[in-house]
């Protein structure tokens, strides 16, 4: 019986360990989407700023070249002036775009940084929970234990010094009735023909004292 | 005479079996005188009854003693005899049949003959049944009496053999 009762106890144990870690498990996979889901968007956004700054790159360009064309009795000297500032602003504009991404990249990393110590730290403190849980259960589950062992041995020792009482008891009479044949043999065997002869007078000449016989 | 005669049968008998032969063979003899072979008692008496008994039949005529008359009284004598029931552990010898004799006659006559019983159980000793009266002097009596008095100290030896182990 009671080994039944550890065993309920160890299976109950072991379906609340199961759900629990189902529970982390599912926690952590919807952390891990999130963190996917943000780097995609951070992905989308990338593609679309650096769409947006070639479109910004290409009407710069094309609506410079018009002015050049418009432009075109203006000196040799100043063309090249126009071209150069041309690609000093578009230098420019590609090295702002490119710190721009710089910077985006490196916010999306200390993001994603944050949200992985967020899962990290969520797991543990979960984990945390549910081994303090767990090491709870285990401890009253043991108490309950040791007491229902301890009752059982009490009952077994009561019952094996009732049960030792008897044998001892069965063997004494044993032993008592081996003696008494002992007994019995030995003095057979010691009392001759003559002995037996005046032990039978005797026992006449005793019932006559006594008024048995008269 | 014949009181002479009755002492002598009764001198020889010590045990109920001794009685039940004797008029066993009373009978046998009183039925030989009424045969009409006249010869018939005379082998009977010589062939089959003990040679003490036959010398007092054959010595009743030379006394003026009618044989059937004594046959008889001497039936009827035994018939009446008083029987002490003896239980001792194996059948008795000569010599303890003639002590156990002696003592009967001279504590409780000549009258009373011994019933003689075996058993083995009892070990020694006798137990003595008379008129009524019961008593056990058996050694197997004895030597209960002992151990159950003895039982106290033999069963706490024994616990200490107990607790030894």
């Amino acid at each position: 019986m009671n080994i039944e009762i550890m065993l309920y106890i160890a299976a109950f144990l072991t379906a609340i360990l199961g759900l629990v870690l189902a529970f982390v498990t599912l926690s952590y996979r919807e952390l891990v989407k999130k963190y996917f889901h943000l780097r995609k968007e951070n992905d989308e956004m990338s593609a679309s700023a650096k769409a947006k700054s070639d479109a910004i790159i290409k009407d710069a360009q094309v609506k410079a070249l018009r002015i050049i064309q418009e432009a075109e009795l203006i000196s040799g000297d100043t063309k090249k002036v126009l071209e150069d500032k041309l690609q000093s602003a578009t230098s420019q504009q590609i090295s702002e775009f490119n710190n721009f991404l710089s910077k985006a990249q490196s916010d999306l990393n200390n993001v994603l940084a944050s949200v992985s110590k967020d899962i990290t730290e969520q797991s543990v403190t979960e984990i945390e929970v549910f081994k303090k849980s767990l090491e709870n259960q285990t401890l009253k589950a043991q108490e309950a234990l040791k007491s229902v062992i301890g009752e059982s041995n009490k009952k077994l020792e009561s019952e094996m010094a009732v049960i030792r009482e008897k044998r001892v008891k069965e063997l004494d009479e044993a032993i008592f009735e081996i003696i008494r044949k002992v007994s019995k043999e030995v003095l057979t065997s010691s009392i001759n023909t003559k002995d037996h002869e005046d032990l039978i007078v005797k026992s006449l000449e005793e019932a006559k004292s006594q008024g048995l016989i008269e | 005479m014949k009181t002479d005669l009755e002492k002598i049968v009764l001198d020889r008998l010590v045990t109920k079996k001794d009685v039940g032969d004797l008029l066993d063979t009373i009978d046998l003899l009183l039925n030989t005188l009424y045969q009409k072979d006249g010869d018939a008692f005379d082998k009977t008496l010589s062939t089959s009854v003990d040679e003490w008994f036959s010398d007092i039949v054959r010595g009743l005529e030379k006394n003026g003693l009618q044989k059937e008359d004594f046959l008889k009284s001497i039936g009827e004598m035994i018939k009446s005899l008083e029987e002490v029931k003896i239980t001792i552990h194996e059948p008795p010898n000569e010599r303890l049949k003639e002590a156990i004799k002696n003592w009967i006659d001279a504590n409780l006559g000549t009258k009373v003959v011994a019933d003689f019983e075996i058993k083995k159980s009892i070990l020694g000793g006798a137990i003595i049944s008379y008129k009524g009266k019961y008593v056990d002097y058996s050694l197997r009596k004895r030597l209960d009496s002992v151990l159950t008095k003895m039982k106290p100290q033999i069963v706490k030896s024994l616990t200490i053999s107990h607790a030894k182990l």
